[in-house]
């Protein structure tokens, strides 16, 4: 049987995703998510047409704060600076973008 | 008197009434890490000289005769290394957070903070949570201390197996759908999934934001109920907590008559998939509960066989949202650097910001964190939309409306935890599915946001060993109503004297 999931959707999702995959993997998931979406399917069989979907268990809704903000602790910045792998004068480095 | 097994109860008596100390108690656990952790496996990282210094401050407190009524004071616990710590090493067990240290603590590591909790250290479960048995871990795999062929479960595997083996007094952990209360049963302690926002989630390594939920794992029914009652309440750091009254559940758990409560079997849960073992003596535990007054009541919840299947869809799609912030340049580990300690030795290999996020999420992640993202970011993507992740988010409708009509008619429903006892490790690394399987009787109330409680009932051999394995129940109850589950665990609890200690007979 032809796997629901194709190595070359797998491909393509995975750069959607930005990840790196090795042919291994490819291979694997597109069998493996295959398996798990033919598990899934049967969640087609339920007549949800006059169904809402569900936003929030509880049913709180709207919950809203004022957009401000706030200052962080020097010592408690340093922290987050130390795990930037690149930083320069506390900001983060990131290789060039095109 | 062997301090480490003692519950939190006894302990702080004792400390209260100065049998002994903190700092002692702190160093008979960190002794018991130490002789049997290499076995075990439950600590990523653990932090003695913290632990040390926090006992010491208790005793202090306790000393000055401070806080008289705090019984969370000075009483060693562990904590799943996906709840943030400041400036403690915080994995996730996970491989692309194996350097990272949080500016901030989660907010209930703020209220222990403030209780005076010992952290005796981080403990391993699957990475970023994603899993049932902690063979996910990036790091390394926990041993059940029942029988150390076996899974603990998971993914909370290291708060239950620390429990468990009296490493600790009690572990906070998280549950998703289900990994608080499947690792419960499978080590033979209580593990308490609250309500969806009775705890803030404010500091957590997000995975299902929608369903995640600070957990509670201790020896006995009264130590969860009053842990719960220090870790409750609305927070403003996370929107979706509630400001629902926090009850006193140690107050209500000191009227101990159930009779007249109403408890709901649903058949849905009596499969033929369904351990013999397991399904007698949750059976012959719901008759106990009859005893003693509870009327029992057969009702359907008709979507259970759905819940897994939902449960499949709407999780990875918010694991791929969750998991995008980890890209390789702002929690440690890149692939920017060749050397795994950052700042050092920098080498030009990977060339633009695109390959710097390819590579370190490539190496960074395991198979089930990578599985899952692609399954998520499929799930959501274009075309295929409607197909899943909305038709699971109706579903799920239906899921919550099972439970809404079963609560018109009964005050719990009570299950097995889990279909089966602990299984052996490695059996199931062939099939990913199969292991998603091991949700069958939990994600459903994940999905409803419900409570729910997993206590110990019992026994039983699994067909492939010798050695007698915990069996776990699990008891669900209405939105913030913990309090009722907590009661019916408890009248079981007090009434079978052998189980509430089964951590004794370690």
């Amino acid at each position: 049987m032809q796997n629901k999931i194709s190595l070359q959707k797998v491909e393509y999702i995975a750069e959607l995703a930005r990840i790196g995959l090795t042919k291994e993997e490819k291979e694997r998931f597109s069998e493996e998510l295959s398996d798990i979406l033919e598990y899934i399917e049967q969640l087609k069989e339920i007549d949800t047409k006059n169904i809402e979907p569900v936003s929030q268990a509880t049913g709180l809704v709207n919950v809203v704060r004022e957009d401000v903000a706030k200052d962080f602790d020097k010592n408690d910045r340093e922290i987050i600076i130390a795990g930037f792998p690149e930083e320069r004068d506390g900001f983060v480095k990131v290789k060039q973008v095109m | 008197m062997v301090l480490n097994k003692l519950t939190i109860a006894q302990a702080s008596e004792g400390l209260r009434n100065k049998t002994f100390s903190s700092v002692e108690l702190t160093k008979a656990c960190l002794s018991e890490i130490k002789k049997t952790d290499d076995k075990i496996k439950s600590f990523i990282t653990i932090t003695e000289n913290y632990a040390l210094l926090q006992a010491e401050k208790a005793d202090q407190k306790i000393k000055n005769g401070d806080e008289k009524n705090n019984l969370l004071l000075g009483i060693p616990c562990s904590i799943k290394d996906v709840i943030l710590t400041k400036n403690i090493l915080t994995t996730a067990a996970s491989n692309i957070l194996k350097n990272y240290i949080p500016p901030y603590d989660a907010t209930l590591i703020l209220k222990l903070k403030k209780q005076g909790m010992v952290m005796l250290g981080k403990v391993n479960c699957d990475a970023f949570a994603h899993g049932a048995s902690t063979e996910n871990s990036d790091f390394f795999t926990t041993h059940n201390p029942w029988d150390l062929e076996r899974v603990p479960g998971g993914s909370s595997g290291g708060s239950a197996s620390s429990v468990a083996s009296n490493q600790c007094l009690y572990s906070i952990g998280t549950d998703t759908g289900g990994s608080i209360r499947q690792p419960a049963a499978f080590c033979g302690v209580v593990g308490l999934k609250p309500t969806y926002g009775r705890i803030s989630r404010s500091g957590l390594i997000s995975m299902t934001s929608s369903t995640d939920c600070p957990s509670i794992m201790a020896k006995n029914v009264s130590d969860t109920a009053l842990i719960l009652k220090e870790l409750a309440g609305k927070d403003k750091l996370d929107a979706t907590s509630s400001g629902q009254k926090v009850d006193d559940y140690s107050e209500f758990l000191k009227n101990e008559n159930i009779k007249g409560l109403k408890i709901g079997v649903p058949k849905e849960y009596f499969i033929k998939e369904l351990n013999s073992d397991i399904k007698n003596a949750v059976q012959n535990a719901i008759k106990k509960l009859e005893k003693l007054g509870a009327e029992i009541i057969e009702i359907s919840l008709p979507h259970t066989k759905y819940a897994v299947p939902t449960y499949y869809i709407i999780t990875p799609s918010e694991v791929s949202s969750n998991l995008a912030r980890f890209d390789g340049i702002k929690y440690g580990y890149s692939e920017v650097c060749k050397v795994e300690s950052y700042k050092v030795h920098k080498v030009d290999e990977v060339k633009s910001l695109e390959e710097v996020y390819l590579e370190s999420r490539a190496n960074g992640f395991g198979s089930e964190a990578k599985r899952r993202i692609i399954l998520g970011t499929y799930a959501l993507s274009s075309g295929y939309y409607d197909a899943y992740y909305l038709q699971a988010q109706k579903v799920r409708t239906l899921i919550k409306k099972d439970f809404d009509d079963a609560f018109q008619k009964v005050d719990v429903i009570i299950t097995p935890t889990s279909p089966n006892v602990a299984f052996k490790i490695g059996e199931h690394n062939d099939n990913p599915l199969e292991l998603y399987l091991e949700d069958i009787f939990l994600s459903a109330a994940s999905l409803a946001g419900v409570p729910a409680i997993s206590i110990p009932c019992g026994f039983a051999k699994p067909k492939d060993g010798k050695i007698e394995m915990p069996i776990g129940m699990q008891i669900i109850g209405k939105h913030f109503d913990e309090k009722t589950i907590l009661k019916i665990a408890k009248a079981y609890e007090r009434n079978i004297n052998n189980i509430n200690l089964c951590i004794q007979k370690k």
